[in-house]
């Protein structure tokens, strides 16, 4: 049995989750994104993560929710987010992911992880 | 459907109205793992708001569910093609009445955080379900939730001094009287807010665990505690429960008490026990035991229940100091529900003690019950605009 067949959706993984518990909406619990994997469907929604393992501590089936491997599908179908793109377009072109450094002057946009 | 999101979006706002696919996904389940269907979820942030809502919802013949946490046992606020009203953005504590142990809050208030801010002030709410971290004031009154400490407080009306509701005409009712709200799971209205009584902070918890390999002998011991008024917890579980749990096979029996007579003080250890128990449910439910009942059962039956019970190996665990419990089947597993559900009424006990009827009762109501909730439709949602088909057809 997988990790995600595990998962019950009795949402105590919301409990503690810095995400949900600001925005208040299920789709940002990491019971709405176990949802979303049990239903096979991609959404930009995995990038809505800090990757703390709050949810992991909570969860009484010890369940790890694999939010980098949903990433990494994500980015293989070409559903990166803006700054994603621009700082992968920076590092290829100035070797740097905030673009064009000229000495003594600060980059106008900041793309960073 | 786009006059539909046209004038929810008048009302809410665009960016609390979505008709996206994951959002639609999002609310059409809650911890029952029913699915329904959902329309429209809308994210409501005062009562006028939901107030337009019925105004509109009235001439457009639409359904809505009120929804809070989510974690509903029996499918509650699962949508049937329906406008899902989220209430969780509605969760201020608006007043604290120390003087009168009281407190003003909206319906989407956490029970844990309430009681997180209540703390600095020495009091607390005592109505605390094993979900209490994320379950919504809301939802413990429309199911009129129990909870760990039921035998010592009492269920979720008895903490209840006015309800906040919004009926199906429209109308923002205060109900100073919450027989009537208590357990009607979310078919009268939507619930926005409450006035809650409150009580000083248990200084002091000690626990004592008790093990048994015979059922006479455990509910000799339960009844031998059930009168102590300084108990404030009698949570049970099973063998069968121990077994999944990789525990020793054995009936095991937690006391917490609000003096020293428990023979555990540690408060660490305390809550470390006590989390191992709250987290039974979704542990059993992940291998495969994912339907979940909560007969009531007469304190004087409690051996024969249990006895079925573990004839037929079925892992259980409950609040055995009140008779509530919660066996755990799983999904092909029908024809020993209806046995139990004809046990429960044989032993004299009523097939939900706390979780409601929602979706996955109806076939077990009595008729009486239903009468009783027929009439209350009528007095509040006589269009019936909410929660359509939940609690009866």
């Amino acid at each position: 049995m997988t990790d995600i067949e595990k998962c019950t959706l009795c949402g105590l993984c919301k409990a503690n989750c810095p995400i949900y518990k600001v925005l208040l909406e299920e789709k940002y619990s990491p019971r709405g994104k176990a949802m979303l994997i049990k239903k096979e469907i991609l959404s930009t929604t995995f990038y809505d993560c800090t990757l703390c393992g709050a949810c992991e501590v909570e969860c009484p089936v010890d369940i790890n929710i694999d939010i980098r491997k949903m990433r990494n599908k994500l980015v293989e179908k070409g559903m990166e987010t803006p700054a994603n793109k621009k700082m992968i377009e920076n590092v290829r072109k100035y070797g740097n992911p905030f673009g064009k450094i000229e000495k003594g002057k600060i980059p106008k946009e900041l793309y960073c992880c | 459907m786009s006059d539909i999101i046209k004038n929810l979006e008048e009302i809410f706002g665009t960016e609390n109205v979505s008709v996206s696919e994951v959002d639609k996904l999002m609310y059409s389940f809650d911890a029952s793992q029913r699915e329904g269907k959902t329309q429209v979820v809308v994210w409501p942030k005062n009562a006028l708001q939901i107030q337009e809502l019925i105004k509109y919802a009235l001439n457009a013949n639409l359904d809505i569910v009120p929804r809070g946490g989510g974690t509903g046992l029996v499918g509650g606020c699962v949508p049937n093609n329906s406008i899902v009203v989220d209430v969780s953005k509605m969760n201020k504590i608006e007043n604290i009445n120390l003087k009168e142990k009281e407190v003003l809050v909206q319906a989407g208030l956490v029970i844990k955080d309430l009681n997180d801010e209540l703390k600095e002030h020495n009091l607390f709410f005592p109505i605390i379900p094993s979900s209490h971290k994320i379950c919504q004031i809301g939802g413990i009154i429309a199911t009129n939730a129990a909870g760990i400490r039921a035998i010592h407080y009492g269920k979720t009306d008895k903490w209840i001094k006015e309800i906040q509701i919004i009926n199906g005409n429209g109308d923002n009712l205060t109900i100073k009287d919450p027989t009537e709200i208590c357990g009607s799971e979310g078919i009268l209205g939507i619930i926005i807010g409450a006035k809650l009584k409150l009580t000083d902070i248990l200084e002091k918890r000690t626990l004592t665990v008790k093990t048994f390999d015979d059922i006479d002998r455990l509910c000799e011991s339960v009844e031998k505690v059930a009168g102590n008024k300084n108990i404030t917890a009698i949570e049970f579980f099973g063998k069968h429960t121990a077994e999944i749990a990789d525990i020793k096979s054995q009936y095991h029996l937690f006391i917490e008490y609000n003096n020293d007579d428990g023979e555990i003080k540690e408060i660490n250890k305390i809550n470390e026990l006590l989390n191992l128990r709250k987290g039974l449910g979704p542990l059993i439910g992940s291998k495969k035991y994912t339907v979940v009942e909560d007969p009531k059962i007469p304190m004087n039956k409690l051996p024969d229940f249990l006895r079925w019970l573990e004839e037929n190996k079925i892992p259980v665990f409950g609040h055995i100091g009140i008779g509530i419990f919660h066996p755990r089947f799983k999904p092909d597993q029908d024809k020993l529900i209806i046995e139990m559900f004809e046990l429960v009424k044989k032993l004299g006990g009523c097939v939900s003690g706390e979780h409601g009827i929602g979706l996955a009762k109806k076939k077990n109501i009595n008729s009486k019950a239903i009468e009783r909730f027929k009439i209350l439709k009528k007095k509040y949602d006589p269009k019936n605009i909410f929660n359509r088909g939940k609690i009866y057809d």
